[in-house]
């Protein structure tokens, strides 16, 4: 009963402090003007990614038929056209060369750029924080071989690679083809900035007598690294995933926008730039509003991440 | 240091070789290949049969197993007969300057990559100039003026230049200098390729200018636009780096002495502290070149430039392998000689660091 009692009363006061904890850091976070305002931006553009395709009246890949084909083609913004069956339809930005409303598909795009960046982040900062605090914690030949590797891949022109290995995968054979490959590449990619973070951080943690208390006790090396290594290493990893979204989806865009990143019909926000760019001069919208999308993302993010170095701990420096 | 240096030479030799053959190995794996389009041909009169493929495949040296197809890709294939007479061939090999013969323009590689560099050195150096013209003052600047207006602008700017989509803001470029000044009647900038054809239209810049078709000027010209677009981040983060590198030695003590024997501020900014500051920058600068030769891929293609990075893409959908293969090989040189650089330049410009 008496232990029982005992670790009830631990947790009751762990609570108030977790939550203070937090609110140190918002508390440190929201001094940034511009990096609320970022926040601010991300939240609707992720409100309109994720919930305006299916609040919007039209479909992103259908395209109109028959007579209805020509009349809805190259509309300009805030035009509207009435089809064979009497019905009107307004378009906000206009159709696009093939009668698809531009609005949707910028929203249905922005669907497409923002899982991949998610994704890709989650992955590859998940894999990097794992081989990192492995490769710290045991040392040894295994981590020299990593570190090796890491360093290596540090130094390659990115760009060029991708290019190269995204014209070898074969997207037909691959369920979700191009988006994908892309995940692919970017993961196999991402996980070393993570992992050269998270080593250096476990590398300082391991021998502290936090670490050494549990050793003491019998706490598995497992358990060491998933409770006691991993948590503590985290601070820096999130400052750089939260820039990494915003690197993520401008990679994607210049992926795509060179014909090696999403496959039509679906919408990317950086291959509608592409598809925009045929008509750039008598539609310069069209090629606009994608490539401000992608420009406030990955601007948000920037001051996201900057003003989270700072409020996660003001020491950091990455 | 000599040690040293032998040891590094011989640690770059292991790394391109070993970097060759996955360049190698990874376009060996890729699809298409240069009789993808024959095999598919319509009519039966216009197939080519399998026999014919056979002779092809040999003029292209690529009826070898793919490991000896590598040796001959790096050493040549003329030396192959001794091994076995059937793969002699008249190739030289990549370690003797030969990359090959491009599939689809059927000439020599080197030939093609003659004609594109010189256009992304061009257009590299000019980036990389600019920026350091422009990064360096601002740094300087908002490293004296911290928490300046000025500063917190510079700031912003290099926040811009960081996110921005480089090919994106080149469109917009193209767009705003192209296609709106011509129609504000302002003079607008030639927004492709590296020089004009045809005399100037009156009322652009080049007209202004009274710059002829293929004159240095008309070349100067059109770097322009391109040129803006590609300094863009690397100033953003120069500018970044100069400042921070500023601000620390601004705290040094020496700084402070320099200020106690009387010395004017301008005095003590530009001959004590700039000095130090700046020693940093030119190892940053090294090791970005080829993220500059690489970045330049977007912007080639987004200006029609014909260098390396556009060359480079054509190749890959074009299923052109050798010329895919001949720019990773550079860029992959390039990229170890910069690596290498770098740390000699720590030794060179910074007498306390040594290597053992």
């Amino acid at each position: 009963m008496a232990v029982a009692e005992l670790t009830f009363g631990a947790e009751d006061l762990a609570r108030p402090e977790d939550q203070s904890q937090l609110q140190v850091v918002w508390g440190r976070f929201r001094r940034h003007k511009l990096a609320v305002a970022g926040l601010g931006i991300v939240i609707m553009l992720f409100t309109l990614a994720f919930i305006g395709p299916s609040v919007s009246p039209y479909d992103s890949t259908t395209i109109p038929t028959g007579a209805d084909f020509a009349k809805a083609r190259y509309l300009s913004p805030l035009s509207s056209w009435v089809d064979s069956e009497g019905e009107s339809h307004f378009h906000v930005l206009g159709t696009d060369k093939t009668g698809r409303d531009y609005l949707t598909r910028l929203m249905e795009g922005g669907r497409v750029s923002l899982s991949l960046a998610l994704v890709v982040t989650l992955l590859s900062s998940a894999i990097g924080i794992v081989v990192g605090s492995f490769s710290a914690y045991y040392g040894g030949w295994i981590d020299s071989f990593i570190m090796r590797v890491v360093d290596f891949m540090l130094t390659l022109p990115t760009l060029p690679i991708f290019l190269s290995v995204y014209t070898i995968i074969p997207q037909d054979s691959i369920p979700g083809g191009s988006i994908t490959v892309l995940a692919i590449i970017f993961i196999a990619f991402g996980w070393i900035g993570d992992a050269r973070l998270s080593r250096g951080m476990v590398l300082s943690l391991r021998n502290q007598e936090f670490a050494d208390a549990s050793r003491a006790v019998g706490a598995s090396d497992a358990r060491i690294i998933a409770r006691h290594m991993i948590p503590n290493a985290i601070a820096p990893v999130l400052v750089s995933a939260t820039l990494a979204v915003g690197g993520v989806v401008v990679a994607e865009a210049g992926l795509s926008f060179l014909g090696f990143g999403v496959q039509p019909p679906f919408p990317s926000w950086g291959n509608m730039v592409l598809a925009a760019q045929a008509n750039m001069m008598s539609k310069p919208y069209e090629v606009f509003f994608p490539g401000m999308a992608i420009f406030l993302t990955s601007l948000s993010f920037n001051f996201i991440g900057d003003a989270l170095r700072d409020a996660l701990d003001p020491r950091l420096k990455l | 240091m000599t040690a040293y240096l032998i040891r590094r030479v011989i640690q770059m030799v292991i790394v391109l070789l070993v970097t060759s053959m996955a360049i190698y190995a990874l376009l060996a794996m890729a699809p298409g290949g240069p009789f993808s389009g024959l095999r598919q041909l319509a009519g039966a009169k216009e197939r080519v049969s399998e026999a014919q493929i056979k002779e092809m495949e040999k003029f292209l040296g690529l009826h070898l197993p793919v490991q000896m197809q590598y040796v001959a890709w790096l050493t040549g294939d003329d030396w192959m007969g001794v091994v076995n007479p059937d793969w002699a061939g008249e190739r030289k090999g990549v370690l003797r300057g030969d990359f090959g013969r491009s599939f689809k323009q059927n000439r020599p590689v080197v030939e093609i990559i003659r004609e594109r560099l010189l256009n992304t050195v061009l257009l590299m150096a000019a980036s990389a100039i600019v920026s350091l013209v422009v990064a360096v003052p601002i740094g300087i600047y908002s490293a004296v003026r911290q928490y300046s207006r000025l500063d917190y602008t510079f700031t912003m700017g290099t926040f811009f230049g960081i996110a921005i989509p480089s090919f994106w803001f080149g469109l917009m470029v193209i767009i705003i200098f192209g296609q709106m000044f011509k129609g504000w009647g302002l003079p607008y900038l030639p927004t492709g390729g590296t020089a004009s054809v045809r005399p100037p239209a009156p009322g652009s810049f080049l007209y202004m200018v009274g710059a002829a078709p293929g004159t240095w000027l008309d070349r100067a010209v059109h770097l322009i636009l391109p040129t803006m677009v590609l300094s863009l981040r690397s100033m953003a983060g120069w500018g970044r780096f100069v400042r921070s590198s500023m601000l620390e030695v601004l705290r040094q003590d020496y700084v402070r002495t320099a200020r106690a024997k009387g010395l004017t501020e301008r005095v003590v900014i530009v001959k004590h502290a700039l000095r130090n500051a700046l020693i940093p920058l030119v190892t940053i600068i090294t090791f970005e070149l080829p993220i500059l030769f690489g970045g330049a891929i977007l912007i080639e293609t987004v200006f029609a430039w014909p260098g390396m990075g556009r060359m480079y893409v054509q190749a890959l959908t074009g299923f052109d392998y050798p010329v895919a293969q001949a720019f990773l090989v550079i860029t992959a040189v390039l990229t170890v000689t910069a690596t290498l650089l770098t740390d000699i330049l720590y030794t060179v410009v910074d007498p306390r660091i040594r290597f053992s």
